[in-house]
């Protein structure tokens, strides 16, 4: 069978870049055909679906060599990214969905069953009415395929489409998809992490590796789980701990309620949940950007509510959920150094931080480049190393593993045992039970706004 | 949203867009061409009193009222010592000042208490769309929309980045220092580009370029709508010609 799409041999340098990403990459997709890829981090593979799609080199120019043929010509191409923030403008789900068909001059009926269609296949017809700015990270991401499936594309790409959203959101995504390939014959893309979900959802699993496409093999595996790394000694003193700790952003409306937790001097405590369940809301108390609505929060034997973030800053490393909130400097080492100079550490200190930093996390090698044109699991190391660069009592470290593959995932589980053999408290805020189970001694699931143990002694 | 801060819907909320806009219009348009201080008392009691009905003016709107009634012993001050200098007596002077100054604050309120109004009964992506029923190009309407859609996102993106800075022990009143502003403006900037460049290549994606349609054309008034717009229309032609 004629292939719908076939990239041969396609190179591609963005403007600005020293090396091309990719170098000779070559991909066929037949109708109907699920295919999915897989790599490390930053290796260029939302760029190859950029090109897929017809985004390369027309709408991000840069030195493309190369062919790309599509059968038939006018083959539709729909591309959910891999942050559903960035591509979804409407008031209502409703209209997100209906705003594709609509650009093509489809009558009202048309367009009706169209969007019907798209939000049963993405499950999202019982929030049609709701307002986008209303929903969650996963739901966000099912919209963001449905605006696309009624467009009704040939192809389908899906670019990381579960790395920022939880096992259930994830699993109801991939189904949707596979029930769409059964139901129109739609030929699929998708951009992954996971072998076993890879292998199980696509009909061939290909790996980008240096800039080409290669067949994954049976026995390779990227996915193998972390190595367990808890030590035997008992933890120490509590450092830090909530006490009937109780919050809402809204009057009646509870996100955490009674939790107790305490944090302990050599110990890494998870605290898992799906999306939007209160994981950062409870890590925010312990470094003063919320306020307790009931109970409280000691650090250090300090109530949080009654010291400045700014202070806390000195005893707690906070590194939030999106490494490109803080990243702004000229170079990675400067980078670095921000915090331990907002902190009045004299020059030798924060040198000395800087490269033991970089080391740990295995990126000395970057500490000259410019953090912000870094690859995405780079960035998310450096804004770990520069978290914990002033040398916190406690750190938190909020969804380290998302969007990363295992090699990165491994750097951040040194980081993280590092910090334990340093004498230090980590809470690990994620959804990924591999990491917490290679990490933590304790584990907690949060849910309904409140904290159950699930492994190890609570607390 | 920016506005719309409100509780129950009324019946003001269901009126198209475009003809509260019309009403709005004429408001204040009677709030210049009104001189009986009287009559601008009662608009502005009757604006006043519909605005109550209809749940309030969020926390903008009574921002905004504030704002209004901080500025009037300003403005009552600045009446009388004008008057002072032509060498009239000191009551007259209070006097005059204070009813010059009373009727230029009753125009104001008018002005604001109408905008309030057509704000507090409008959802915004609703009237970006209505204005498309004026032949409005379909791009603009879309700009619109997405600067609404997108305002509450940027700025929870600076109240993000800002925490980000200061959990690494950023103090805010550093900022009087130029160099001070770039942890901020930085990752704002580029949080910014970057979701810019994601927003434009799904519309591409999705045909908006196509030049075909881009956004559902506005629905046409009803019979009340027009008699809605007429009636205000015709009251405040009447006020004008009487007041």
């Amino acid at each position: 069978m004629a292939p719908r799409i076939a990239a041969q041999d396609i190179w591609y340098t963005p403007i600005g870049g020293e090396q091309p990403i990719l170098r000779g990459a070559s991909l066929e997709i037949a109708p109907g055909e699920c295919v999915a890829i897989l790599g490390t981090s930053g290796c260029g593979k939302s760029t190859l679906c950029q090109v897929l799609a017809g985004l390369i080199p027309s709408r991000l120019p840069g030195e493309f060599r190369g062919r790309v043929s599509v059968r038939p010509d006018d083959l539709r191409v729909g591309m959910v990214f891999q942050d559903p923030e960035n591509q979804l403008f409407a008031g209502t789900v409703e209209e997100e969905v209906a705003f594709g068909p609509s650009n093509f001059g489809l009558m009202e009926a048309e367009v009706r069953a169209r969007v019907s269609f798209a939000m049963e296949a993405a499950e999202v017809t019982h929030l049609a009415e709701h307002e986008i700015a209303t929903l969650s990270m996963g739901q966000k991401q099912r919209v963001a395929l449905a605006s696309m499936l009624s467009v009704q594309p040939d192809l389908l790409i899906l670019d990381e489409p579960a790395s920022n959203v939880d096992e259930p959101s994830a699993e109801a995504i991939f189904a949707a998809v596979g029930d769409l390939r059964a139901s129109v014959g739609v030929s699929v893309v998708i951009v992954d992490h996971d072998v076993a979900r890879a292998r199980r959802v696509a009909d061939r699993v290909l790996r980008l590796e240096e800039g080409r496409l290669r067949p994954l093999g049976e026995g390779e595996d990227l996915e193998q789980p972390l190595p367990k790394m808890l030590p035997d000694g008992q933890p120490g003193r509590t450092l830090a701990e909530t006490e009937s700790l109780g919050f809402g952003y809204e009057q009646g409306k509870r996100v955490l309620e009674g939790v107790n937790l305490a944090l302990r001097l050599g110990e890494a405590v998870a605290v898992l949940g799906p999306n939007g369940c209160g994981k950062t809301t409870l890590a925010k108390h312990f470094i003063g950007l919320l306020r307790p609505t009931s109970g409280h929060v000691m650090l250090l034997g300090d109530d949080t509510a009654r010291v400045p973030t700014e202070i806390l800053a000195r005893h707690v490393g906070y590194a939030s959920q999106n490494p490109d909130d803080g990243l702004f400097a000229r170079s990675v080492r400067e980078e670095l150094a921000f915090g331990p100079r907002n902190l009045g550490w004299c020059e030798q200190e924060v040198q000395a931080t800087i490269q033991r930093w970089l080391g740990i996390l295995g990126c000395a090698h970057l500490a000259d480049r410019e953090p912000l044109t870094l690859s995405f699991g780079e960035k998310r190391r450096i804004s770990l190393a520069a978290a914990l660069a002033t040398d916190p009592e406690v750190a938190i470290l909020d969804e380290p593993t998302a969007a990363l593959d295992r090699m990165h995932n491994l750097a951040v589980a040194h980081a993280a045992t590092e910090l334990k053999h340093q004498g230090k408290a980590v809470l690990v805020l994620t959804h990924d039970r591999h990491f917490a189970d290679a990490v933590c001694e304790r584990h907690f699931i949060l849910q309904s706004g409140a904290l159950r143990s699930v492994r190890g002694v609570p607390c | 949203m920016l506005a719309h801060a409100k509780g129950r819907p009324t019946w003001l909320d269901g009126v198209e867009p475009r003809a509260k806009l019309v009403a709005a219009t004429a408001l204040v348009a009677v709030a210049f061409l009104v001189s009986s201080t009287l009559m601008l008392a009662a608009v502005a009691a009757l604006l006043g009193a519909t605005l109550w009905w209809v749940g309030g003016a969020g926390k903008l709107g009574r921002r905004l009222l504030a704002a209004s009634a901080a500025g009037y012993p300003v403005a009552w001050l600045v009446f009388t010592v004008s008057y002072w200098d032509r060498g009239s007596p000191a009551p007259y002077n209070l006097y005059v000042g204070l009813h010059t100054s009373g009727e230029f604050a009753l125009r104001l309120l008018v002005i604001v208490l109408a905008n309030l109004l057509f704000i507090a009964t409008t959802d915004p992506r609703q009237f970006a769309r209505s204005l498309r029923g004026w032949r409005v190009p379909s791009e603009l309407c879309l700009m619109f929309m997405t600067v609404l859609r997108f305002l509450p996102l940027a700025v929870g993106e600076v109240r993000r980045i800002l925490d980000a800075q200061r959990c690494r022990g950023f103090r805010m009143r550093r900022l009087w220092r130029p160099d001070a502003w770039l942890p901020l403006t930085v990752p704002v900037l580029i949080s910014t580009l970057h979701r810019a460049e994601g927003l434009a290549m799904s519309l591409e994606l999705r045909g908006f370029a196509s030049g075909i349609a881009s956004l559902a054309e506005a629905r046409p008034w009803r019979l009340r709508e027009y008699l809605f717009a007429a009636a205000c229309v015709g009251a405040c032609t009447l006020l004008a010609l009487l007041g």
